[in-house]
């Protein structure tokens, strides 16, 4: 057999992946993440997980951005956020993507759960895909509470002021939690560093590790068809079909 | 270690451990296998350094909310800049003060309604609204909230609107130089009697306070 020289797209593409491949199999992994069998019917509105994990990486990458010039510290948390909007290359863009990224996620992520809903896509065997769900909503409420008292304006205050105090109304616990976000039993400036902590250590750390065990569970389970499709299962097949991955 | 068939087994004793268990069920063996010693031995050593680093960790996390601020008496003044005011006004004067002296940053900053009720006493009434805590304003009639709209009268009693309790009062007294002095702040039911601090939202008497233990509050 003729030794045939490779093309630009074998030394440049393939070889460097298979080499990878050989050593990690990450290239199989991806692979039998993107390329995997969904229903025939699949439809648009089963994108908005991935929208949501799309909007998610957003807020990650902007999110550490701002962190470079924000400063956690009362008396020069709003001079910061300035700074970011009025000073910084192209921080107007990156601060009103976070912005409208926070409100962009809420709205997805109702849908997205409303989608579930209607499709009765919680039922066996997705139970856990639903709780790790649930979570991740919790989750992201809590970052949009925390992220809110950031900008440290009157607005932001203030209705941070209320909002500690809604968790306070919490029966036996609430009084607590109140004091625990306030880092104590008034506002201080300890509670501007602890909203930062939990919005950009704490809670992220949380939703990255829920999302990998959602997304786990939606590639080992599979995606449920629409509820019009004609090729629906029951849980009888449900049940076998689980059976038969053991 | 040389390999053996039973390695590659579940359950990793060797043949020798698991046939001198089976011969001696009472034996030491049978008991606890080296396997499994190690095995529990890991587990426990992960746990213990676990806790090492997550319980100083959580308490760090969780100890103010149990702590106390340190209360301050505030010198607001001479009490000849409070004098008695005139039917159809509102009665009182607004005063701010740092509840911190020391803090420079604004977040210790309160306002507080002062009344001159004659013979050298004073009413002190918070201007956190008992709801949630937003600031309240003073009327002619009472006071206001404006987030959510709750109404008071001029005791700080609620009339109308989402607040639990009536409003907040501060202790008051003269010093020696003729200054009128904020001690500490206490909660107030309907019949105004002072009661133990909570937080906005919280009701201080009925079967619902039962219902919010006391926290620290400031």
């Amino acid at each position: 057999m003729p030794r045939t020289r490779p093309t630009a797209k074998e030394l440049v593409v393939d070889a460097p992946l298979e080499w990878i491949e050989e050593r990690s199999g990450f290239v199989g992994l991806v692979e039998s993440f993107l390329f995997r069998k969904v229903p025939g019917d699949t439809s648009w509105l089963q994108t908005l997980g991935s929208s949501l994990l799309t909007v998610f990486m957003l807020q990650a990458t902007t999110g550490v951005i701002l962190a470079m010039s924000y400063h956690p510290d009362p008396a020069s948390a709003y001079e910061s956020i300035r700074y970011i909007t009025d000073q910084e290359t192209l921080g107007w863009l990156v601060r009103g993507m976070h912005k409208w990224g926070s409100s962009v996620m809420v709205i997805l992520l109702f849908l997205h759960m409303a989608r579930t809903y209607v499709f009765g896509a919680y039922k066996y065997p997705r139970e856990l895909t639903w709780v790790t769900g649930a979570i991740l909503f919790i989750m992201v409420m809590a970052m949009s509470f925390t992220g809110y008292l950031l900008v440290w304006d009157q607005r932001a205050y203030w209705a941070t002021v209320v909002g500690v105090n809604i968790n306070g109304t919490g029966p036996i616990v609430g009084p607590f939690l109140a004091n625990f976000l306030k880092a104590g039993p008034v506002f201080g400036d300890q509670t501007l560093s602890r909203f930062y902590s939990l919005h950009m250590l704490v809670i992220p750390g949380g939703i990255f590790t829920f999302i990998f065990i959602h997304m786990w569970l939606v590639v080992r389970l599979g995606v449920t068809s629409a509820p019009w499709s004609r090729k629906r299962y029951d849980e009888a097949d449900a049940r076998e079909a689980v059976e038969s991955t053991r | 270690m040389a390999e053996t068939p039973a390695d590659n087994q579940e359950d990793r004793t060797t043949l020798g451990e698991a046939a001198a268990a089976a011969a001696n069920p009472g034996s030491a063996q049978a008991a606890m296998t080296r396997q499994k010693m190690l095995t529990g031995g890991t587990i426990a050593l992960g746990g213990l350094m676990s806790a090492i680093i997550a319980v100083p960790v959580t308490v760090a996390a969780l100890a103010p909310a149990f702590k106390k601020v340190k209360e301050y008496n505030i010198d607001i003044g001479p009490t000849s800049l409070y004098p008695p005011i005139g039917q159809g006004q509102a009665q009182f004067y607004d005063v701010t003060f740092e509840s911190k002296p020391d803090d420079t940053s604004g977040l210790s900053r309160r306002l507080v309604f002062i009344r001159n009720d004659g013979n050298n006493k004073f009413t002190a009434i918070s201007n956190t609204c008992m709801h949630l805590g937003c600031p309240v304003q003073a009327f002619p009639t009472g006071f206001s909230c404006p987030c959510h709209g709750g109404q008071y009268d001029t005791q700080g009693r609620r009339i109308a609107g989402p607040p639990v309790r009536p409003l907040n009062r501060y202790e008051t007294s003269v010093n020696e130089k003729g200054h009128l002095v904020l001690g500490q702040l206490y909660a107030m039911d309907d019949s105004l009697h002072r009661h133990q601090l909570k937080g906005p939202g919280q009701p201080v008497d009925g079967i619902l306070s039962y219902l919010y233990p006391d926290a620290p509050q400031g």
